[in-house]
């Protein structure tokens, strides 16, 4: 009895919950790890950069502090959206810095089980496709679930805490 | 049926039977071997060498009046694609694989497969001479003499810098594995019909809602759930021929099921069904050698259509391989 229990107690463990702030971006949904979260903006004017890499939208001030925003459209791949009432900025915490990505909208924060997280088809050869950490099926909806680590390469890491 | 679809399904086949860069490298092989026995100054030897292998090459070059074969024939295949596709149609077998879709959809497929029945004239009297000509094309040395050298041909065309993902395929012949008379499965894509054996089909899911995941190539349509899992859909025009999907293409394409592989995860997007036929290993073009096309298993002689190698397309599909991608 007592080593049924223990085994439970591991498995639960091993599926531990996980909560995930989801956004939309070209009608998907997607989902990053709420530890990385610190905020979610209204958007706000976002200055350019001169000389800045091509998937740096510009720096907004919070609070005194300059933070860069990405353009996640190009990041992932996609075309370009015009800005509206409900467009976002999620400013995240990743490989010990903190950046904006502009999203098309912010819905919710989901739980999940590590055992309701699957592996993404494994076909991608480029380089949007290694910050798909998993997909999970949610209800009628898939939930792409985003590495913020692996939005950018170690270099562009390293450049953008230049700007 | 437009000109463009017809202009493409006849390309296709084309490429198909005549595989015009083997028998390019071929052709260079061939001269290459002229010129040695040339340097050899034995103009005997030369002549013994050189002169049955030219005309080898000659034979495996489509001429003219065989194109124009290939050409009517396609063309009269696709005229009777609007007509029954033979009197052999076995419905019961075509109900059943539909049991799985939404039942007015089935309905649907099957009016109109019905409705084709009922206004053709006589499909016999254009499928004889179909099935003559595709014969005609098959039994054609060309096709032989590009099979048997087809490895050889590749070794010398392959480039150095293969993919060292892709892993071996060495797919069990397809003839082998299936019964002297055998079910297929007819799917239209983009004009292009294509054939799958029953034994082979997973299942008929209707195209619902598709999730695009990004970074993936332009074959890979995205995600649809499937029984608590997902399905992956092949864009199966971007697949099987890249060379022509382009934008226009890829407009025209109205996606409507998905023919899953056996037991994979795998869904070849389709624009229609058109039916599920009995058919005689006879009356297949057998591919020989699995080649750069591992996942063509032959040729339906009389639809002149590709009849798919399910397992090595699945292989093909794992390894994150698209129709062109060199294969070790």
């Amino acid at each position: 009895m007592t080593e049924s229990r223990n085994v439970a107690a591991v498995a639960a463990k091993d599926d531990a919950v996980l909560q995930w702030v989801t956004f939309k971006l070209d009608n998907e949904t997607y989902g990053i790890n709420v530890m990385q979260v610190q905020e979610v903006l209204r958007h706000t004017e976002i200055a350019p950069v001169p000389g800045a890499p091509h998937y740096v939208l510009g720096i907004i001030n919070l609070r005194g502090n300059v933070v860069t925003v990405i353009d996640t459209r190009s990041r992932f791949g996609l075309p370009s959206a015009e800005v509206d009432d409900s467009t976002r900025i999620v400013i995240i915490e990743a490989e010990k810095q903190v950046i904006g990505i502009l999203v098309d909208s912010v819905a919710e924060v989901v739980y999940l089980r590590r055992s309701e997280i699957d592996n993404a088809p494994n076909v991608g050869t480029e380089e949007s496709a290694k910050f798909i950490q998993g997909v999970s099926n949610r209800g009628d909806e898939l939930l792409i679930l985003v590495d913020l680590d692996k939005l950018l390469s170690d270099e562009e890491w390293a450049e953008l805490s230049q700007i | 049926m437009s000109k463009s679809v017809d202009e493409t399904v006849f390309d296709y086949f084309s490429l198909l039977l005549s595989e015009p860069e083997e028998v390019q490298a071929q052709q260079a092989a061939v001269q290459r071997q002229v010129n040695v026995a040339e340097e050899i100054d034995t103009a005997a030897i030369a002549k013994r060498h050189a002169k049955p292998v030219k005309q080898e090459v000659v034979s495996a070059i489509p001429q003219p009046e065989v194109v124009a074969e290939k050409q009517q024939a396609v063309e009269r295949a696709l005229a009777l694609d609007n007509k029954p596709a033979s009197s052999n149609l076995d419905k019961q077998a075509l109900e059943k694989l539909l049991s799985s879709v939404v039942p007015e959809v089935k309905t649907a497929s099957i009016t109109t497969e019905n409705t084709k029945v009922e206004t053709s004239a006589d499909p016999q009297v254009d499928a004889v001479p179909i099935t003559k000509v595709a014969e005609k094309i098959a039994e054609k040395p060309a096709t032989a003499i590009i099979e048997e050298r087809q490895s050889e041909t590749e070794e010398e065309t392959a480039p150095a810098t293969q993919a060292s993902v892709a892993p071996p395929i060495e797919p069990t012949a397809l003839d082998e594995q299936l019964d002297d008379e055998f079910q297929v499965l007819f799917f239209k894509v983009a004009g292009l019909t294509l054939a799958v054996p029953l034994i082979s089909l997973g299942g008929i899911v209707q195209v619902e809602h598709v999730n695009h995941i990004i970074g993936r190539p332009k074959w890979f349509l995205g995600v649809q759930q499937y029984r608590d899992s997902q399905l992956n859909l092949v864009n199966t025009a971007a697949w099987v021929m890249p060379e022509k999907y382009d934008e226009k293409l890829a407009q025209s394409v109205n996606y409507q099921y998905l023919v899953v592989l056996e037991n994979s995860n795998w869904g070849l997007a389709c624009e229609s069904l058109i039916n599920a036929v009995k058919i005689d290993k006879s009356q297949v073009n057998w591919r020989g050698k699995a080649g750069k096309r591992p996942w063509l298993a032959g040729v339906v002689k009389e639809q002149m259509c590709g009849i798919l190698h399910v397992q090595s397309l699945i292989d093909m599909l794992n390894a994150g391989l698209g129709c062109q991608d060199p294969i070790n």
